[in-house]
């Protein structure tokens, strides 16, 4: 095993790993993915995110839920690393992104499922290849090898057949989004930061990408961040959330708990809307 | 929990099906007859495009279709011998600009180095405001109108020098727009998430989605390397006499217009069946990655 930090803080996960695929390590201590005091602005605008603070546990589901321009987006952009915090710190494995250099094993720590399933994936890559390149490219597999685990990962989340051959234009939303899921858990992630997962889709597709999450998540026991303006989709896949406004979490809990007995006005107006 | 249900596969919604090609497949069809009868028409009439065939200033007839030129050569023979010399020489004027700069101005797109791309930019902006017949006519200075790159004739290696040393600018500027807009995608952006190394981004993943940008361009340019070529022999450029291509075939028709029309008008008419081929093409092409890109 391949350790990124120090050997007395580490603990091996995911013991449901394919041999020969991207090896996982995560320090045993704190959350895997931990925030701190977060602030951001674009460039010299006003901070579109406030001093959020929140931690992802080993396995851990975390809802963030807003309405449209909270910040939810912003502050998934923050936590995968894509964006650097005006002040604040965001670590990984108990470093800084920062600290955490494009070929770093770390990066491949925290992974990204995109709103928009067609955007999301490489128009001129097929499905299989657009797997099978992670693993290529992040394990350094032979390609037949890759091929061969990208096949195994598809058929993971569903996909089979003739649909591992097409490309993003030829396939469904549900399809495509599949495909990113694929293509994130190839790397072997510790956290899966899914944003909007499933807004772009068909009300019947959504509940497939749902229970795949939930299936996937309860096997390998990843880490989940799901980013929704639904708290229908949080409440079912999330164990605790932030309510968020303005770039601020006005309120922090066990989903059901603020579901339940909202104690912020605005999470109120949210479920109210909702019923 | 298990998932609910499979999705039915490869159900293409009805706005993402190929829309008609007719356009494209016209102007398809337009430029394989241009170069078809440039290939075909001086195997098959084996006369010297050099040769003086009949009287000067015959008008078309069976035995000449295009006529005659001030000195008594067949047009017919001498047009579609020069197309082979111009579509190659636009051909290799467009390919290796076409594939430099749609390198270079990837590779400057895609890094995040401000200063390169500043200075860069500044550099092909001064080569592009720069009068592109100026360079060719300079470069015709240095070289010499002798110069020669064998089996080109002479005056062919200016043209190319010319059009390697300037047009490359186009293409960076439009691949590295296009980059800049990609580096946004969300598919780019999964590819830094997964670690990629930059070479790698570039090669599998920017460089297959702005070439379509920049060889829509190249189609459009390769119309744009003849009339350059055409245009040379009226500022005492370009392809040396008595080797047969279009621009000196229209310069020697300039003088008797009003008298043999044909000469002129036979090459012009040739140019625009290609010209109007080219621009379908285009068309088509632009239409067709607009599209995709909303899909």
């Amino acid at each position: 095993m391949k350790h990124i930090i120090s050997d007395q803080d580490l603990v091996e996960v995911n013991p449901m790993e394919p041999e020969g695929s991207i090896n996982r390590t995560v320090p045993a201590a704190g959350g895997v993915l931990v925030a701190s005091d977060v602030t951001f602005a674009y460039g010299s605008g006003p901070a579109v995110v406030k001093n959020v603070s929140l931690a992802v546990p080993e396995g851990a589901a975390i809802g963030i839920v807003g309405e449209s321009g909270s910040g939810k987006s912003t502050l998934a952009s923050l936590l995968v690393g894509m964006l650097t915090p005006t002040t604040g710190t965001i670590t990984v494995g108990g470093r800084p992104w920062s600290s955490v250099r494009r070929r770093d094993p770390l990066r491949l720590a925290v992974q990204m499922v995109f709103q928009n399933p067609y955007t999301a994936l490489n128009p001129r890559m097929t499905a299989l290849r657009t797997v099978s390149e992670v693993y290529e490219a992040c394990s350094g597999a032979a390609k037949a090898e890759a091929s061969e685990h990208a096949r195994e990962m598809l058929q993971r989340v569903g996909l089979t057949g003739l649909a591992i051959d097409k490309r993003p234009g030829e396939m469904s939303g549900g399809q495509c989004q599949r495909v990113g899921i694929a293509r994130a858990l190839a790397a072997n992630p510790s956290v899966i930061v899914a944003d909007e997962p499933t807004s772009a889709l068909d009300v019947s597709v959504q509940a497939q990408i749902l229970n795949l999450l939930s299936d996937l998540r309860q096997e390998q026991g990843i880490g989940l961040v799901l980013i929704s303006h639904d708290l229908n989709v949080v409440s079912y896949l999330t164990d605790s959330a932030i309510v968020m406004r303005h770039g601020e979490v006005v309120e922090q809990g066990a989903t059901d708990g603020l579901l339940n007995s909202p104690a912020h006005p605005y999470t109120r107006s949210l479920i109210d809307s909702v019923l | 929990m298990a998932v609910v249900a499979a999705e039915a596969p490869g159900l293409v919604p009805a706005r993402r099906r190929r829309p008609r090609r007719l356009e494209l497949r016209v102007g398809i069809g337009l430029i394989a007859a241009v170069i078809l009868a440039c290939v075909v028409i001086p195997i098959v009439n084996t006369t010297d495009p050099n040769a003086l065939v009949a009287a000067p200033l015959q008008p078309p007839s069976a035995q000449h279709p295009f006529g005659t030129d001030t000195v008594g050569r067949d047009v017919f023979i001498r047009v579609f011998t020069a197309g082979r010399l111009d579509l190659a020489l636009a051909a290799l004027g467009v390919i290796v600009p076409l594939v430099t700069g749609t390198v270079i101005g990837t590779v400057i797109g895609a890094s995040r180095s401000r200063t390169l791309d500043v200075v860069a930019m500044r550099f092909t902006d001064g080569l592009i405001a720069f009068p592109f017949m100026i360079v060719v006519l300079l470069i015709v200075l240095i070289l010499g109108p002798e110069a020669q790159i064998p089996p080109l004739p002479p005056g062919a290696a200016s043209v190319l020098a010319a059009t390697w040393l300037v047009n490359w600018t186009t293409y960076a500027r439009l691949a590295r727009a296009r980059t800049h807009v990609l580096r946004q995608e969300d598919f780019i952006a999964a590819t830094g998430l997964l670690g990629y190394s930059r070479p790698r981004i570039v090669v599998r993943h920017l460089l297959p989605s702005v070439s379509p940008t920049t060889a829509t361009f190249a189609v459009a340019d390769t119309l744009g390397i003849v009339a350059l070529i055409a245009a040379l022999p009226f500022l005492g450029a370009g392809i040396q006499p008595p080797t047969p291509e279009w621009g000196s075939i229209m310069y020697e028709g300039r003088g008797v217009l009003s008298q043999a029309w044909w000469i002129s008008l036979s090459t012009v008419g040739v140019v625009l069946v290609l010209g109007t081929g080219v621009m379908m093409v285009v068309d088509s092409l632009i239409s067709n990655t607009r599209r995709a890109r909303l899909t």
